[in-house]
């Protein structure tokens, strides 16, 4: 079956590596948004690394979504004309100014306007197109000139393919940008790729631009940029200082940083989960009277119905809601059911989530079972519907490097499930609260350090062996998220921030209609 | 087959047809051999000529064959020449006037580029830097960059502690650089699993041995804690039993099984074990500091002082020179 598509759309959602390709948090909170607001029709615009990577949709399509594209980066058979060309000298010398605002750090108007120009000039044909950058004496000359002048690596063919190969995707963004069908607004729930895709939608067509981002993409880039190893470094022993950053890493991590700072320069609004994300969405470069927080609110009355099939005894259950994969550190749930097994030679852990992302990662985790002699407590579930799991559980368990604002934990509050988490993203302030009032609804659970399983399965212990005190963090729990946490809460404030800009997205185009009249 | 040696063959076949046909002997049998002869040279020399003709001249592949083997075979000896002539002149007249798309440049040079000075780390003391709150963070992470490529033995208490640190790209990249370490052990220890589990009786004790071995680092370089720790050190005691069994004289194996003792807090079978590889040959400078550990522990300490005495001048563990000298010193003070 195809996909649904039209000829417009009032929202075009611009989705990297989520939904409705891949399940998870972030894909979810897309599912709910699109259902909460059926007044408004949506296209999708998904941007994935490789066809291959990629299994069928794991959600079905609300009715209002009008249209559904899907554009792969990685999938180098696209390829510009290959002949050799002369170049425009001179856009290579604005390009190179471009780069010095860009290292300067300073966010000018001049840098913006820049910005502006060039991004207009990425078409076929144009300037700086892809056929000029990849094959025009001028794009060579400027290439070998940077990397005289500032690589700090002394290899010039991996300067001059990591230059290429970095930039190549925008100018398949351009191309996505030259095709998409109109749309009153673009919505885009990351910042990276996909939020530059925005930027360069919102530079063309005048049309606002919201952001909201979950987890900060440029930080999780970053460390995964730390620690990659396919990134070379050809310095010798003696030329290396060890408290410098490999060059070409260096320069990765500058890419997606900028990439991320223009999102950021023309988005409209910027919205965030907590206020620890929004500062900083702040420090790296987001004006900051643009920002707000949106917190993720939960379908109460779905979840209650949920409480309901609970029966009154605790299950010794600690279960893992989530993928398999690294950055929500199973390893280190699995080694923390080691010390809740000392403790309870009964109790259950369960991983229930999708194992197709990191195959590696899961064989890992497999094996890991198996030396930590947990194989009768221990389950890889795979993908549960949440509904039908919740009930089964007795205490959720959140192991994470790396987190926002979790929906999974706020869906177990509103189950009557309490949590155990690591101290990431927001988790705290979801399971202690935040200021007086919001902390005298009481601790849904415990808090611990990350990769530290001996104080999370004792956390986890704790929870499963005193009832008045899993009471209690019950009761916290579905308190705070009744309070707090309310889908209508978060559809209310969503819908000013659509409200507001569609009124914009109106206005811009009136002026546009009158200045079309007056000419 | 190489295009030089069919040419060769080919001008054999052609040279010995032609030998053929131009004898006194004019009987049939001696024309068809000829006609074979000339037909084995035409087809061989068709096949190098339209290996070197242009891509666009050799589709399609038969028809174009057949062609050359048409001027070759019905026209004798002149053809197979013109070909070889064709052939020479095809590979050698465009390579004469060829205009390469090459020019000659300069010697490749390569001036290294400094880091911005603003960016250059001050050596200063490491874990002064990651903890205090007044450090920027960018020069914080370079700190990490750092430890990344030191020791976990000696980074581990750093790293554990930058895991609550304030700043989330810290805790991250010390989770990173932490779990790579420990992951880079384990994949080893996973393999060599799977190898004991189909080796042969004469491979079991280099596998154990080594599992032992790896086992033990996780828990010296400080990469595994608390029930895991103990989980661990369980393991390598098993596999370095399994392996003594084996071997009960590597005297080597005896002092890691001391080690794995110690840290188990055995200290009676720790100090066994150690004495037994003092049996086994190991010298005092490889196993004394443990069992001085030992008697430190059991507060004996004029045992500490003769084992301590025995350790000499060119000892491998340059670090316990120091302790060495103090031991020594102390011992001479008391006499």
């Amino acid at each position: 079956m195809g996909f649904p598509t039209a000829d417009k759309a009032d929202i075009c959602l611009l989705l990297e590596g989520t939904f409705p390709f891949v399940s998870g948090g972030v894909s979810s909170w897309v599912n709910q948004m699109i259902r909460g607001f059926p007044e408004y029709t949506f296209a999708c615009c998904f941007i994935g690394s490789r066809p291959e990577d990629y299994g069928s949709m794991k959600y079905e399509l609300p009715p209002n979504v009008v249209h559904l594209e899907t554009h792969y980066l990685h999938n180098f058979k696209r390829g510009a004309e290959k002949r050799p060309m002369k170049g425009d000298t001179s856009a290579y010398q604005q390009v190179g100014k471009f780069h010095e605002l860009v290292k300067s750090g300073k966010n000018t108007e001049q840098k913006v306007a820049m910005f502006e120009s060039m991004v207009g000039q990425l078409g076929d044909g144009k300037a700086l197109s892809e056929d000029s950058f990849l094959r025009s004496r001028a794009s060579w000359e400027y290439i070998s000139r940077c990397y005289r002048e500032q690589s700090r690596d002394p290899s010039f063919v991996d300067y001059f393919w990591t230059v290429r190969i970095m930039h190549s995707p925008i100018w398949a963004l351009n191309e996505i940008a030259d095709n998409l069908i109109p749309a009153k607004m673009y919505h885009t729930i990351s910042t990276g790729y996909a939020g530059f895709l925005g930027a360069l939608l919102k530079r063309r067509t005048g049309r606002p631009l919201l952001l909201s981002e979950h987890g900060i993409y440029t930080k999780e880039r970053k460390i995964d940029l730390f620690q990659s190893e396919w990134i070379s470094d050809n310095r010798g022993l003696v030329e290396k200082n060890n408290a410098e950053m490999a060059y070409f890493r260096e320069k990765w991590v500058n890419f997606f940083s900028e990439l991320g700072k223009q999102c950021y320069l023309a988005a409209d609004e910027i919205v965030a989960l907590y206020e620890r994300n929004r500062e900083r969405q702040v420090t790296d470069g987001a004006p900051a009277e643009r920002t707000h927080n949106i917190p993720n609110g939960v379908d109460l009355p779905r979840f209650a119905a949920v409480r309901e099939a609970r029966g009154n005894d605790v299950p010794k259950v600690a279960c893992l809601i989530g993928r398999v994969v690294p950055i929500k550190d199973v390893k280190t749930f699995l080694r923390s059911m080691r010390t809740v097994v000392n403790e309870i030679p009964d109790a259950q852990g369960w991983i229930a989530g999708p194992q197709d992302e990191d195959p590696e990662y899961v064989k890992e985790c497999q094996g890991l079972v198996a030396s930590l002699g947990l194989d009768k407590n221990v389950t890889f579930l795979g993908f549960q519907k949440i509904d039908e799991l919740l009930p089964k559980v007795g205490v959720l368990v959140l192991s994470s490097i790396s987190e926002a604002l979790p929906l999974v934990i706020l869906e177990g509050f509103a189950a009557g499930v309490p949590t155990v988490s690591t101290d990431v993203g927001s988790c705290r302030q979801l399971i202690e609260g935040l200021g007086a009032e919001d902390e005298a609804l009481g601790k849904a659970g415990d808090v611990v350090g990350i990769a530290d399983p001996e104080a999370l399965g004792k956390a986890v212990t704790r929870l499963l062996t005193d009832r008045p005190a899993w009471d209690a963090a019950q009761q916290a729990g579905i308190r705070r998220v009744e309070a707090l946490y309310t889908q209508e809460l978060m559809f209310a404030s969503y819908r000013n921030l659509y409200e507001g800009l569609m009124a914009k997205s109106a206005e811009s185009v009136a002026e546009v209609g009158k200045l079309k009249g007056h000419s | 087959m190489s295009n030089l040696k069919l040419l060769f063959y080919a001008i054999s076949s052609e040279i010995a047809s032609l030998m053929l046909l131009l004898s006194d002997d004019t009987s049939v049998a001696y024309f068809i051999v000829y006609l074979l002869a000339h037909a084995l040279a035409s087809g061989l020399m068709s096949v190098v000529a339209w290996r070197f003709l242009p891509a666009r001249f050799r589709t399609p592949k038969m028809l174009s064959l057949l062609l050359i083997f048409g001027f070759a075979f019905f026209i004798p000896a002149i053809g197979l020449l013109t070909l070889l002539i064709g052939i020479v002149v095809g590979v050698w007249l465009p390579a004469i006037f060829r205009d390469r798309p090459f020019s000659l440049v300069g010697e490749p040079y390569y001036t290294p580029v400094q880091a911005a000075s603003s960016s250059s780390f001050r050596q200063i003391d490491i874990q002064s830097l990651l903890s205090s709150p007044d450090s920027p963070d960018a020069l914080r992470m370079q700190g990490m960059l750092v430890l990344k490529d030191m020791p976990a033995r000696v980074t581990g208490k750093v790293l554990r502690e930058s895991l609550g640190d304030r700043y989330e790209d810290v805790r991250l990249l010390s989770y990173g650089i932490l779990d790579l370490k420990e992951k880079t052990i384990t994949r080893d220890i996973d393999r060599l699993l799977q190898l004991l589990e189909r080796a042969k009786s004469s491979r079991r004790y280099g596998l154990a041995r080594r599992l032992a071995e790896l086992y033990w680092e996780l828990t010296y370089q400080d990469l595994v804690r608390g029930d895991i720790r103990k989980l661990t050190l369980e393991k390598a005691a098993f596999y370095a039993d399994m392996a003594l069994m084996e071997a009960p004289q590597d005297a080597g194996l005896w002092v890691l099984r001391g080690r794995i003792q110690l840290a188990q807090g055995s200290v009676g079978e720790a100090q066994q074990s150690l004495v037994f590889s003092r049996r086994l040959g190991l010298s005092a400078n490889q196993v004394n500091p443990w069992l001085a550990e030992i008697a430190m522990e059991r507060r004996q300490f004029s045992l500490v002082r003769r084992l301590m005495g025995e350790i000499s001048d060119n000892s491998q563990f340059t670090h316990l020179n120091k302790s060495v000298e103090y031991w020594r010193g102390h011992g001479l003070s008391h006499r």
